[in-house]
């Protein structure tokens, strides 16, 4: 037996051969990763560069608390603007769109990255047609008109760019408009509690109405199969069901708009938790919606014999007249200030923590300190809330 | 047996061919064949790496002791794919993302590995570049005619472009895979009036864990 031959060149001979590759490999790695990092930074920068036409190089930023629906965000190093990814539920999983907006805040190009919606439909929204309507939107995206038959996936690539704002808004520090559904209209109200008449918005995170003394409205929302699913729920005194009333909804015929039928309506009346909802097989993902939609609902509804409720206030501005939503509680105390609408120039400085934080706690305006540079607008804003105040002692 | 060298170049696309006769690398044969590009492009990637694994090989067979020849192959193989992945990155972008995942997958791919043992470690280099370059082309070809098949029912298009109206999707997830696989198998059996399958030289005693099984003896595996 040969000892070296049988038990010292085989391993020598695959060590040797080991450290040759590895050796290959370390020379072709130096050659090419500094090849390939410039690729890939010059193939993103050439994609961004298409929705922010003129800028030449980026630089990611870090987004702590990133908006729902928010990917990334990068800053032109030239300082013309950002381009920002966001994405929301299409009818085909997420669209992710990339957004370039200028330094004034308008849409400068938009691209869509991942279109999985329906080939020769919801594909569409990836048309230079559609997406042209774009350019130069502000966060409003006021005028935009979705595709005729293709409305899910236009509405996804919306929401979207909706998102791209809220992302832009974090990272660039201005205001953008809020991309929260609208309040309930009176009818969805009525619906619920047709023999009230007054209706008090509370001062809560979310939405939720005291109907007079006959109860609650809660109005919760989540993604379904096919955008978001909105109900407004009423509640008795007790906490339990009155009804249902689906203010958003695009569920699929025969499946998820099941639930929109009067008779599931019907069947939920008289719950007083989200675990006794029936829901109907074959219906999962808007079932799963409901459910949460209703949970929700009844953690808000808990919290609501103590909350405060919300009183409007109006007074006139510098261009025309602000509105302001106090929240007040039993005791008559500040718990919220929230600007309604204003046509103020400068209005955004009242939004700001530091003027709008001198109201909470308090019972009434004496005190508070105007913003200097925005006096008139400030000095609105404490007129409205004294109007809220009246209105509440009044109420 | 000494093959002239047309007939290795040749042996592979069909008689000898790696996927429909052999019955190698199954696995990314079905599982990269949902498109004919896919298809395509699976095989010339791994046929690149096959002709320069058996030329190394080939140079290596009487420095590798017989022991550790499996690890040594596999270093080979997976070093060469790597460099290979890495120079297409970097050189050639286009194609890189073209091939996506297949690229580093052909490490895995047992072709390259069965025919370093079959083939590369007993013939030349010459010899063992044209059977590269022989059962590459019938790796590539028969992915791409499985892939052109399945795309073309599971998807009613052909690379990509539209051409038949309302497509038959089971064809392009797993069971149609098979299906087809099974469909080109004896199509391949026919050509050859089933001759194909019964050469000895690649039967058990030709495994790569021949000698570890020991039944190739026996004609079993």
């Amino acid at each position: 037996m040969n000892m070296f031959k049988d038990f010292v060149l085989p391993p020598l001979v695959l060590t040797i051969i080991c450290i040759v590759v590895s050796a290959a490999l370390v020379a072709t790695e130096s050659i090419t990763t500094p090849i390939i990092e410039e690729q890939q930074k010059a193939a993103a920068d050439a994609a961004r560069a298409v929705v922010l036409p003129g800028a030449s190089g980026f630089e990611l930023l870090s987004v702590t608390d990133m908006p729902e629906g928010g990917v990334d965000a990068y800053k032109a190093t030239d300082g013309s603007g950002y381009v920002i990814t966001a994405q929301a539920k299409g009818y085909g999983g997420q669209l992710k769109v990339m957004v370039g907006i200028d330094s004034n805040g308008l849409i400068a190009g938009t691209q869509v990255l991942e279109n999985n919606e329906t080939q020769g439909l919801g594909s569409r929204v990836s048309d230079a047609s559609f997406m042209n309507q774009y350019v130069g939107k502000d966060s409003t995206l006021e005028g935009i008109e979705t595709i005729g038959g293709v409305t899910i996936s236009s509405n996804a690539f919306n929401k979207a760019v909706q998102n791209a704002y809220q992302v832009y808004g974090q990272v660039a520090g201005v205001a953008v408009a809020g991309n929260e559904r609208d309040p309930i209209t009176d009818e969805v109200k009525t619906q619920l509690f047709p023999d009230v008449t007054a209706f008090n918005r509370y001062a809560v995170e979310g939405e939720a109405y005291k109907a007079g003394n006959a109860g609650y409205i809660v109005v919760t929302s989540n993604a379904g199969f096919a955008g978001d699913v909105t109900t407004a729920i009423g509640f008795d005194l007790n906490g339990a069901v009155t009804g249902v009333v689906f203010t958003e909804t695009n569920e699929t015929d025969d499946y998820g708009e099941q639930y929109t039928r009067k008779s599931w309506r019907e069947a939920q009346v008289g719950k007083t938790s989200a675990d006794q909802l029936n829901l109907i097989a074959g219906a999962t993902v808007t079932g799963d919606a409901l459910r949460a939609n209703f949970t929700e609902a009844f953690e808000l509804l808990a919290t609501l014999p103590e909350a405060a409720l919300e009183y409007e206030g109006a007074a006139e501005g510098y261009n025309g007249t602000m509105t302001v939503y106090v929240g007040i509680d039993a005791a008559g105390t500040i718990t919220s200030v929230r600007l309604g609408e204003s046509g103020d120039d400068f209005v955004t400085k009242v939004e700001d923590e530091a003027f709008s934080s001198q109201f909470i706690g308090k019972t009434s305006t004496d005190g508070i300190e105007t913003i200097s540079g925005a006096t008139m607008s400030s000095t609105a804003f404490i007129k409205a809330v004294d109007a809220a105040l009246a209105a509440q002692k009044g109420a | 047996m000494k093959k002239n060298k047309l007939q290795i170049l040749t042996n592979g696309i069909i008689k000898e061919n790696p996927v429909l006769v052999l019955m190698l690398g199954t696995c990314p044969t079905l599982a990269t064949t949902t498109s004919a590009i896919n298809g395509l492009g699976m095989g010339v990637a791994a046929t690149a790496v096959l002709v320069f694994s058996n030329m190394i090989i080939s140079m290596l067979k009487s420095v590798i002791p017989d022991k550790v020849r499996i690890p040594c192959y596999i270093v080979v193989i997976a070093g060469l794919v790597t460099v290979v992945q890495m120079f297409v990155q970097a050189y050639a972008p286009d194609l890189y993302t073209a091939l996506g995942v297949f690229l580093p997958l052909i490490v895995v791919n047992c072709i390259i590995l069965g025919r370093a043992e079959m083939f590369a470690s007993k013939n030349s280099v010459v010899d063992s570049a044209l059977d590269g370059i022989g059962m590459g082309l019938g790796f590539t070809l028969a992915l791409f005619m499985m892939g052109a098949i399945r795309e073309l029912l599971g998807a009613g298009t052909i690379f990509g472009a539209p051409v038949l109206g309302t497509p038959i999707s089971i064809f392009g997830v797993a069971p149609g895979g098979f299906f087809v696989f099974g469909c080109l198998v004896a199509l391949v059996n026919k050509i050859t009036k089933g001759k194909a399958i019964k050469k000895k030289e690649f039967s058990c005693a030709g495994c790569p864990a021949a000698s570890i099984c020991g039944q190739a003896q026996k004609g079993e595996c």
